[in-house]
């Protein structure tokens, strides 16, 4: 297992070489600069901010330079926040889109598993057609109309929580539920479509024949291998939910960082732009790994190779 | 592991937890706010830096209005020039020399006497090259003041500003400039504190973080206390200002809300006391239901549409002053309401300083008149008209503005342009470099005096993107400013704007309003032609 893991970590440096190569260049032939603007500046002013920005110089050298730079994991200053580093806005902001992160995806687990579940075992039962029409809804419902949803009933016509903001603990309710909600769509589906291909399986029948409680037969036989399919969604989810989403950041105006990968972009704020994919790809190599070996040690059929 | 049974409490149990943890009965924060003479005000997007020189859009402004003074500060109804750290000035009567008697009890929010050398340092760090500043042309009509900018001299003793104690400040001018006062009172004017920018950095030197909350020394009515970045920025009251005993708000905490839905919820749950903008849907309902709330204050500016003029079609005269008298502005204003718009009669707003351009009305409708231009400039009924595109940057209201005037000129002059919008970056970088053909644009005042929007247009303006040039009309723009009496002067802003209209390098559509929601308990509050509210005029009626 360890000579997998490292083989696997290993292909990251290629893989991580090949985006920022990548990403680098793109940025810099779309049109439009970081100081482009409205009132446009004047020309000698904008030669001394490119200077200050390095900008001046060859594109190769600056790449060359920002390569250098990056071995020593400085990922320079960001051209919009100009007096913050963006490592200091990775850190900044990193822990926010966590914090949302984690509890979404507790809400999504603790809705989605025991759904699909329960969905499975008492297939077309009233129990199956209410956890299949919240699959539905949460797949079909796009968060940018359940969020405001949420927030004009709980906080503008109840008046429980703020409508936007991450201040205090009652802030984290709402985003949690909007971002969990979507999730746990999916996981019940998937949940429900695992648990129900294996409750068909032979070794099922063989665990009901020889008399084992439904629960046991449904928690310690079928489970293991229901949840196949769920965790090889979680992976790459788990990468999306953790970075952030730009959408639930915006509409309750949460500082994380979802929103600074997407307006980085339009912002031109190269240095952020960089620093934002390099955080992601790493986050989808390492959370795909982390995938892979969870389905090894869940499915014995699958070996270490 | 937990039964099924078990897992489904569980769930029961956190939904219940989740909803206790909001439930009670809670006080809004504008509630608290009004009790406390906290204001809370969204500014939208938040700010590169807090250093005044380094700004970039006129929300940020607010920030700085409430932590530094310049020597000049606005009236919050009509922003004439009040005293701010000048106490009183002198003008020669050539009107080229201002001496400013500076206050003995100014401070700095660290105790230190804020002086006239403390000015003569900021200005001659916002004009050193090195440093960037996007508004050195604050300063231009100051003698020397340009070519300093400009790098063609280092050395700053050729510049006009000087401090002759320090109490007093001289500003020489190479030529007339009636609107000093107004622009002293402006961020590119504001003083920074010299021992703490120096302590970051070389004075030259941008974005060295001498701004952050723990260092930043400023001379305003508030001082920096906190910044969260993507959230909030928060001032407290500056006792050492010295006025601090007139200032009534004790804290104003600047939210950093982008998404203008966003804004309009946290105003209604009870966050926000002013917004910085209101959905479009939104007008019509606060118009109907609760007028009260709705502030929609004109705005010093133009909202129009550009022609590059050195190219066919539109190097022609007759095709511009077709396609403008094909289009009828009421109606085009008419798609919005509730905005408190107005059309354009002229390119300057009207009503600035008591100037309204009364001259022949060149911007009205006429169909018939436009066709008959067209076909004259050899487009009958416009055949053979080549393809246009009229662009402008990705927004829906941009969008929705284009396609009703692509409507009437299809309408009117059988032309059909091409709708196309571009991502924002692009779109400037692109009228920048003059790859257009007809642009969205608009033009804000930097300054209530109509020379701000009429020299614009001056044929080496850094701002005019037309390719349209006129010597006569540069040498107005030019002896407008020489002229020191002020009917006489206005009567040159005519003359400007009777050639501006004829020769349409632009066609004006209309004058943008600012539209904004305000709670009731905000007072000394007053919609104003460029949105700038002084904070130490204003506080909270605790009902």
């Amino acid at each position: 297992m360890l000579r997998f893991i490292v083989r696997r970590l290993l292909q990251v440096i290629p893989v991580l070489f090949v985006i920022i190569t990548a990403t680098f260049f793109m940025v810099r032939f779309v049109p439009g600069g970081p100081f482009t603007a409205e009132k446009a500046i004047p020309p000698e002013i904008l030669k001394n901010l490119e200077a200050h920005y390095g900008l001046d110089q060859p594109l190769w050298r600056q790449y060359l330079s920002y390569l250098g730079k990056i071995a020593h994991g400085d990922l320079g200053p960001s051209f919009k926040y100009s007096n913050r580093t963006v490592n200091e806005i990775i850190a900044d902001k990193l822990p926010v889109s966590l914090e949302l992160g984690s509890l979404a995806l507790l809400v999504a687990l603790l809705v989605g598993l025991p759904l699909g579940v329960l969905a499975a075992v008492r297939r077309n039962s009233w129990l199956d057609y209410i956890a299949s029409t919240v699959g539905m809804l949460g797949i079909s419902v796009p968060t940018f109309v359940l969020g405001p949803l949420l927030v004009l009933f709980f906080a503008i016509h109840l008046g429980w929580v703020n409508a936007s903001g991450w201040y205090g603990p009652s802030d984290r309710v709402l985003p949690a539920l909007t971002l969990g909600f979507v999730y746990a769509a999916y996981i019940m589906r998937l949940t429900r479509g695992g648990m129900l291909e294996v409750l068909n399986q032979d070794y099922i029948r063989t665990a009901r024949a020889k008399g084992a409680s439904e629960s046991r037969i449904v928690l310690r036989h079928a489970l293991r291998g229901g949840l196949l399919p769920v965790v090889s969604f979680l992976g790459p989810a788990i990468a999306g939910i953790l970075t952030g989403s730009f959408v639930i950041e915006t509409i309750f105006q949460i500082p994380g960082l979802g929103r600074e990968f997407v307006n980085s972009a339009f912002n031109r704020d190269y240095t952020l732009v960089l620093g934002t994919v390099i955080l992601y790809a790493s986050l989808i190599v390492l959370l795909n790994l982390a995938a892979d070996v969870a389905q090894v040690w869940l499915n014995p059929k699958l070996k270490f190779e | 592991m937990p039964t099924p049974r078990t897992k489904l409490c569980l769930l029961v149990s956190l939904c219940c937890l989740l909803s206790a943890a909001g439930c009670r009965p809670r006080e809004t924060p504008v509630e608290l706010g009004n009790r406390t003479q906290v204001l809370h005000q969204n500014i939208g997007a938040e700010p590169q830096d807090l250093d005044p020189p380094l700004m970039q859009t006129n929300a940020h402004y607010q920030v700085l209005m409430a932590l530094y003074e310049g020597l000049t500060g606005y009236d919050p109804q009509d922003l004439h020039p009040v005293p701010g750290v000048a106490e009183s000035w002198d003008i020669s009567d050539d009107g080229l020399t201002y001496t400013f008697h500076l206050r003995a009890n100014a401070r700095w929010s660290n105790g230190d006497p804020v002086t006239a050398p403390d000015f003569a340092f900021s200005a001659q760090r916002t004009l050193t090259p090195a440093l960037g500043s996007a508004y050195t042309f604050y300063y231009f009509v100051v003698r020397g003041a340009q070519d300093f900018a400009t790098g063609k001299t280092k050395d700053f003793a050729t510049v006009g500003i000087r401090a002759l104690d320090e109490h007093t400040l001289r500003i020489e001018l190479h030529q007339p400039a009636p609107y000093l006062l107004f622009l002293l009172g402006s961020f590119a004017w504001m003083p920074v504190h010299r021992a703490t920018v120096e302590k970051y950095g070389r004075f030259d030197q941008a974005y060295t973080g001498w701004t952050k909350p723990d260092r930043i020394v400023t001379n305003g009515p508030f001082a920096l206390t906190d910044w969260r970045p993507g959230q909030e920025i928060t001032v407290r009251r500056n006792d050492r200002y010295w006025d601090a005993a007139n200032v009534r708000l004790s804290e104003i905490h600047f939210h950093l809300i982008e998404n203008i839905d966003t804004e309009e919820r946290a105003f209604r749950s009870g966050q926000l006391h002013l917004t910085e903008y209101v959905p479009g849907p939104k007008l019509k309902s606060y118009h109907d239901n609760e007028p009260q709330l709705l502030k929609a204050a004109p705005f010093f500016m133009t909202y129009f549409y550009g022609f590059d003029t050195k190219r066919a079609p539109f190097n022609d005269v007759r095709v511009r002053q077709a396609f403008s008298l094909a289009l009828d502005r009421d109606r085009l204003i008419a798609s919005e309401p509730y905005r408190g718009l107005r059309s354009a009669r002229a390119y300057v707003p009207p009503g600035v300083d008591g100037y309204t351009y009364e001259g022949p009305d060149q911007l009205h409708f006429d169909p018939a008149e436009a066709r008959r231009l067209l076909a004259a400039a050899g487009y009958p009924d416009g055949k053979n008209f080549p393809a246009v595109d009229i662009t402008f940057p990705t927004n829906g209201r941009h969008q929705q503005i284009a396609e009703v005037l692509q409507q009437m000129w299809q309408q009117n002059l059988g032309i059909h342009l091409n709708v196309v919008n571009k991502e924002g970056r692009v779109y400037y970088e692109e009228l920048g470099r003059k790859l257009y053909q007809l642009a969205r644009a608009g033009w804000v005042g930097d300054y209530l005096d109509a020379h701000a929007f009429l020299s614009v247009y001056v044929s080496d303006g850094g701002q005019n993107n037309s390719g349209w040039a006129d010597p006569t009309y540069d040498r107005l723009v030019h002896d407008s400013l020489n002229e020191r009496d002020r009917t006489k002067r206005q009567a040159i802003y005519h003359e400007l704007e009777a050639i501006f209209l004829r020769e349409l390098p632009i066609i004006p559509l209309f004058h943008d309003s600012s539209p904004h929601l305000v709670s009731p308990a905000v007072q000394g509050y007053y919609p104003n032609l460029l949105n700038y509210h002084p904070y130490q005029r204003m506080w909270l009626k605790h009902p």
